[in-house]
């Protein structure tokens, strides 16, 4: 079978629709056209996340983003949401290591009050104590939500803590439930003075808009704000990853075993060794045809499941993790055997037939069909922003994942079995 | 004066509706079994194949509809599976099934060369001619694997458990993935006879969006149903909803962190006349999101929950009004107190005209805009073929909300919302 989706590969570049520059005042600012729909979506990226934090304030960032929500001099609490509603739109935020974002999906008649709206709150929060103090209830209800009643997620908060302790990427972005508990209003304030400033944020509107029209509406809610400088406040990491085995009883039906492998942060320089390791990924794990489930689930039937967990675009150094359950009767370290056992078995016999171009053809069919969303055009711009990566990887990437070869492909997993890693296992609890 | 009043509002629903655009619905060769929306400027194609089987139709062997249709897939054709032969060429393959219909979903790039071999694959996949009894056994041991984590999440519980309870005597009441006991006897000769009254052409409906047109769609159609069974004799049983409650309180003791509240209250399916009522109804108590009625006591006054929602799960056959929401368990009682409150301010719906106007407004913005990818319009398109509405579903929506008024809505809350047979359930440490 052919590379089908090379052929309509061309025609699917942000070059083609992306206009990008910087206001005076330093905000960068980022315009995708896509005319498929009315709707609009604009969104601001902050460059601060759990990987900016410290101990003793982790989780600022999230619940920050949160008060962003309570009220400005100029709007009531919970008046930001009620506006955008009232003409049809959605909105939301989101906070991850290395950005915290908002946005507005809008139908195009409505720009205008988005931005006079997202413009406002870059500077006029007022921190009222008494929505801080139900709001970080709201957000203590979050962390027992997503973390604390869900066992994987607590495993991943433990082996991160264990990579990289408090700093960087080992911090959870909702913070733990003892900064929880000790954030205070005047932390808000100075973690908003510092970072929320028009020089560290990018503005990105993708969709139905008229350009000019766009840039007019933008240099009039935008262009007052005063550059400032940034002080980075995050700490010098000095941890060192240690090695030593995890294992918890939780609430799981089947044990889930984890082998979580440092990854370092990527870079242009370093493009072609970080693509050769996704696309090695994907080979392994990344459908059903790969080789995980034909080889561990189907033939040897040692999984019930597997997963591979990494970010490719990663600003510090993170993890890569490998985990799934036994099948029923199987031991969990005979799992963990296993998964080492395919990268070995992958060194010593490398590619099968067809295997490499059904690899990519899979990786590039999935790059066209990320087209079809203007939200997630603007949230993979969004995302390599912060990691002060450029948009125009994007563009590359189908040329750089074609250029990867077996050989590529050897060595990367050769890097990934030759290095430490943490062993986890969560056995079910009795 | 009543006159002009009558002019202004009907002039006012022909602009609302002039306005708007939708995209254009093509019955495929005048088959409105097969829906079609041209949308050609991404070279993707998304197609869902729909049955109008579900687990309600399980009968005595609860969750064989999943079971079989989670086998489809993995059907052997020259030693190879089906999912991998999609995978090959960057098709995106997955199935569902809820209650009342199951799906299958393709994803593909187009192109003349996977319009022949997809259509060819589905074609494979509906004649079911190559089940195997070793995916039966994988398969069995995920679905029991499911059952058994489904005890141990707090959320899973209190959905499972609520539906067995509300939906007592009819088909609605069993988890979709069944039971243990059940699912551990199924074997290929039960499977084999149930896709028998799952597939056949007088039961099929299908869906297309993308670049694909008529005579494409045609093409395809008639390839992927070539020789597929036509039998038809099985009816699906109309279920009557059994439920007698008392909004008594009942817990289901879980150790967790969060305490779980499900509130369940008898109202309509989709296609009944005063929908529009109960939706645009839900919309300002908690189908909104921020700044609805629940939104606003439960977490923006009182910070007892990271969420709460309501919304109306229409069914073939039967209606629920469903309300939920997490908080930490010694917050319980008080948030029963403001649900509860809540629902009856919900009863009397003592709602401005303003807010009702903006509701509306928000709604029909809103609607146009759930149309901005693909993806969505497939999702759109198949709800609209599976109600059978396709004529004129665009029109038929507006209008139906541009007609709610405070009476309207106020006389269908007496009549569609059951307030006397309210189910109250909680799943946590209380």
């Amino acid at each position: 079978m052919s590379l089908a989706p090379s052929l309509a590969e061309s025609s699917m570049k942000f070059s083609d629709r992306i206009e990008e520059y910087v206001l005076t005042n330093g905000l960068k600012v980022i315009l995708i056209e896509d005319k498929r729909s009315p709707a609009i979506v604009s969104s601001i990226w902050y460059n601060v996340g759990s990987s900016y934090e410290y101990s003793g304030v982790s989780g600022i960032s999230h619940v920050l983003e949160h008060m962003m929500f309570k009220g400005t001099k100029n709007t009531q609490p919970g008046d930001f949401s009620k506006r955008i509603k009232e003409v049809g739109g959605s909105e939301n935020a989101f906070t991850g290591r290395d950005f915290t974002g908002y946005y507005q999906k809008i139908h195009k008649d409505y720009l205008e009050l988005s931005l006079k709206l997202e413009s406002d709150r870059m500077s006029n929060i007022l921190f009222s104590e008494e929505e801080f103090r139900k709001e970080v209830e709201v957000v203590k209800e979050e962390r027992r939500l997503r973390t604390d009643d869900k066992p994987i997620s607590k495993i991943f908060e433990k082996i991160g803590l264990q990579a990289f302790g408090m700093k960087d990427y080992g911090i959870p972005i909702i913070g733990t439930m003892d900064d929880l508990n000790n954030i205070k209003v005047s932390d808000l304030k100075k973690w908003y003075a510092n970072y929320y400033v028009p020089n560290n944020a990018t503005l990105i509107l993708a969709g139905n808009f008229e350009s000019n029209n766009a840039k007019s509406l933008i240099k009039k809610y935008y262009g007052n704000y005063s550059k400032r400088k940034v002080i980075n406040y995050s700490k010098v990491n000095e941890h060192e990853i240690y090695f030593d085995e995890i294992t918890v009883k939780d609430k799981v039906s089947q044990p889930i075993v984890l082998l979580s492998f440092k990854k370092k942060s990527f870079s242009v320089e370093d493009k072609k060794e970080l693509y050769a390791m996704e696309l090695l990924l994907e080979l392994m794990d990344g459908g059903l045809s790969s080789r995980f489930t034909k080889n561990l689930i189907d033939d040897n039937k040692i999984a019930l499941n597997t997963f591979i967990s990494y970010d490719s675009y990663s600003r510090k150094d993170s993890l890569i993790t490998l985990g799934g359950s036994p099948r029923i009767g199987v031991q969990p370290e005979d799992l963990r055997t296993a998964f080492i056992n395919e990268f070995s078995i992958f060194i010593k016999n490398g590619l099968k037939k067809n295997e490499l171009l059904n690899t990519k053809s899979r990786l590039l069919a999935n790059n066209i069909y990320e087209f079809d969303s203007v939200f997630y055009q603007a949230m993979q711009v969004g995302m390599l922003e912060t990691k002060n990566l450029d948009w125009r990887l994007l563009d590359e990437y189908v040329d750089d994942i074609d250029s990867i070869t077996e050989k590529d492909l050897i060595n990367a997993a050769k890097k990934i079995i030759s290095s430490d890693y943490i062993y986890s296992l969560i056995e079910p609890a009795p | 004066m009543k006159k002009i009043l009558l002019i202004i509002t009907l002039f006012f629903c022909v602009l609302s509706t002039n306005v708007m655009s939708y995209p254009k619905i093509e019955a495929v060769k005048d088959n409105t079994n097969y829906l079609l929306i041209h949308e050609k400027s991404l070279p993707i194609v998304d197609i869902e194949i729909s049955f109008a089987i579900g687990s309600k139709d399980d009968g005595n062997l609860k969750g064989i509809t999943n079971y079989s249709i989670e086998l489809l897939h993995q059907q052997k054709i020259n030693g190879e599976k089906i999912i991998d032969s999609f995978e090959k060429v960057g098709a995106l393959y997955n199935s569902s099934v809820n209650r009342d219909s199951s799906s299958l979903k393709i994803r593909f790039i187009k192109n003349d060369q996977n319009i022949e071999f997809i259509s060819k694959k589905l074609n494979e996949i509906l004649k079911a001619k190559n089940l195997s009894a070793t995916s039966l056994e994988y398969t069995r041991d995920v679905i029991m694997n499911s059952i058994a984590s489904r005890d141990l999440n707090p959320a899973s519980i209190i959905s499972y458990k609520t539906n067995e309870e509300f939906f007592v005597g009819t088909g609605y009441a069993h988890p979709i993935s069944g039971y243990k006991n059940i699912i551990k006897e199924i074997n290929i000769s039960d499977i084999s006879k149930h896709l028998k009254k799952i597939i056949n052409i007088n039961n099929i409906k299908i869906s297309m969006v993308g670049d694909i047109n008529e005579n494409e769609a045609t093409y395809f159609i008639s390839r992927a149903l070539d020789n597929v069974p036509m039998e038809n004799d099985y009816i699906s049983i109309y279920n009557k909803l059994n439920y007698q409650g008392n909004s008594k309180v009942r817990n289901i003791d879980h150790d967790s962190k969060q305490t779980h509240i499900s509130i369940y209250i008898p109202s309509i399916t989709r296609k009944h006349k005063n929908f529009y009522n109960i939706l645009v109804a839900n919309y300002i108590f908690g189908g909104s999101g921020f700044g609805s009625m629940l939104m606003q006591e439960i977490r923006e006054k009182n910070g007892l929950a990271y969420s709460v929602y309501s919304y109306l799960a229409p069914f073939k056959d039967i209606g629920v009004l469903k309300i939920g929401m997490q908080t930490e368990s010694k917050n319980t009682e008080k948030s029963l107190k403001i649900l509860k409150k809540e629902i009856n301010k919900f009863e009397k719906f003592d709602i401005s005209g303003e807010k009702i106007k903006k509701a509306k407004f928000g709604l029909l913005k809103s609607f146009e805009l759930r149309l901005d990818t693909n993806k969505k319009m497939l999702s759109t398109l198949s709800a609209i073929n599976n109600y059978e509405m396709h004529d004129n579903y665009f029109q038929e929506y507006v209008e139906g909300i541009n007609l709610v008024t405070k009476e309207s809505i106020i006389s269908s809350l007496k009549s569609n919302l059951d307030f006397e047979n309210i189910l109250i359930n909680t799943v946590g440490n209380n």
